[in-house]
């Protein structure tokens, strides 16, 4: 593969990951919010089942 | 693509009853693996930071890059083989835990990104590159190979 | 006595509540785990990197003091997260840490790494000028950071080996390993 190819392959790619990781930490800090709610449910609300 | 067969294979393998066994010997092989992460930490923010300009900023962007490759590939190595070796002891109750597989997303994308991507690019005299490429190569990877990490612990609480 | 003193300490420090707290959050003590783990990968990463310059392995056209005191910011921000993250992982069990072999050795460890580091900086002074630029250290310095590499890699592996209960104060064990571990209950049961 030539330069500008790798160059835009790693661009575009790089951000993916970024965009990745982002929710998937985010959906770990969520976990734990969700865990600390149905714990110390006062402060937040919770769906009944 | 059903990969069961490979972890039903793995589980009834040598590597695994060598592991049931002894637990000292998964425990060997499990702090061999932590050695090779730190490694890999060290060779992936040594080159990271330089791609960033953050760190020995007055050495070439190519020898930082260049040294570190190379220890790179022996600790992803190592952890690859001391990986498959853990794996195998657990490998049924790995086939179903969402966060191995959370990891093993993350280690194949980073390693196909690190040797058709990066390396390839990483050739060519870096003042010649993109440089929102190599910064955004450099932020990447750090953060691919941090959250693998940090999927690989939360495998044990899962 | 020492063993004695150190129960005591654990066991007053066992009383606070936010140890409690932390030991049996739901979250609270896994993140402060994995921290301490992943924190490996920025501390001790660092510092094979720079051990292998001292060996002679990496960056040798680099002189050796510019890779030790580059990469040392780094290195000690990851050494302080290790150390505030390590301190509550002690405080969230104290007694059962205290009580552990493995983390006696580990903490043995540390301070004979400790020791080895202060050294290997007061070395490194007198570097310039004199073996800096060589591309293999001068052999001191090579043992220095080979025994600096065994040194952590035994932090990590007693570490590690904390977790596993093979000579916990609860098992059947001889009255020298309850020594040993500070298993004072214990040691006053058989005498």
């Amino acid at each position: 593969m030539n330069k500008p190819i790798l160059e835009k392959l790693a661009i575009v790619l790089s951000l993916v990951v970024v965009v990745v990781a982002m929710l998937f930490w985010v959906a770990q800090v969520g976990d734990v919010m969700e865990t600390l709610c149905l714990a110390y449910g006062d402060w937040c609300f919770t769906e009944d089942p | 693509m059903d990969l069961l067969f490979i972890f039903e294979w793995l589980d009834t393998s040598i590597l695994a009853d060598m592991s049931k066994a002894y637990g000292g010997v998964f425990a060997v092989v499990q702090m061999v693996h932590l050695v090779a992460l730190a490694m890999l930490g060290g060779t992936v923010l040594v080159s990271d930071l330089r791609l960033l300009g953050v760190l020995l900023s007055d050495v070439s962007s190519e020898s930082v890059v260049n040294n570190m490759d190379r220890w790179f590939s022996v600790a992803l190595i190592v952890i690859a083989l001391s990986g498959v070796f853990m794996s195998s002891a657990v490998a049924i109750k790995l086939y179903y835990n969402e966060m191995f597989w959370a990891k093993m997303i993350g280690l194949f994308f980073g390693a196909a990104f690190v040797y058709f991507i990066r390396r390839p690019l990483l050739r060519h005299p870096h003042d010649t590159i993109n440089v929102w490429s190599l910064r955004l190569i450099a932020i990447s990877s750090m953060i691919i190979w941090f959250t693998v990490a940090a999927s690989g612990r939360w495998i044990g609480f899962s | 006595m020492l063993n004695e003193w150190l129960l005591s300490f654990a066991r007053w420090l066992d009383s606070f509540a936010w140890s409690t707290e932390i030991h049996e959050s739901f979250y609270l003590y896994a993140w402060i785990e994995s921290t301490h783990v992943l924190t490996i990968m920025v501390f001790l990463g660092m510092l094979f990197v720079i051990d292998l310059r001292m060996l002679g392995l990496a960056f040798v056209d680099v002189p050796a003091s510019k890779i030790s005191e580059r990469l040392d910011k780094p290195m000690m921000i990851g050494f302080a997260l290790m150390v505030i993250s390590g301190l509550f992982l002690f405080f969230a069990i104290p007694v059962r840490s205290t009580q552990s072999i493995w983390f006696r050795i580990k903490v043995v460890l540390l301070i004979a790494a400790g020791i080895n580091a202060f050294l290997f900086r007061r070395k490194m002074k007198q570097a310039k000028g004199d073996w800096d630029t060589d591309r293999v250290p001068p052999k001191r310095m090579r043992v220095g950071a080979g025994l600096s590499l065994a040194l952590w890699i035994g932090v990590i592996m007693t570490g590690r080996t904390i977790a596993y209960d093979w000579f916990d104060c609860h098992k059947e064990l001889p009255y020298f390993m309850y020594w040993l571990a500070g298993c004072v209950d214990e040691m006053a049961a058989l005498d």
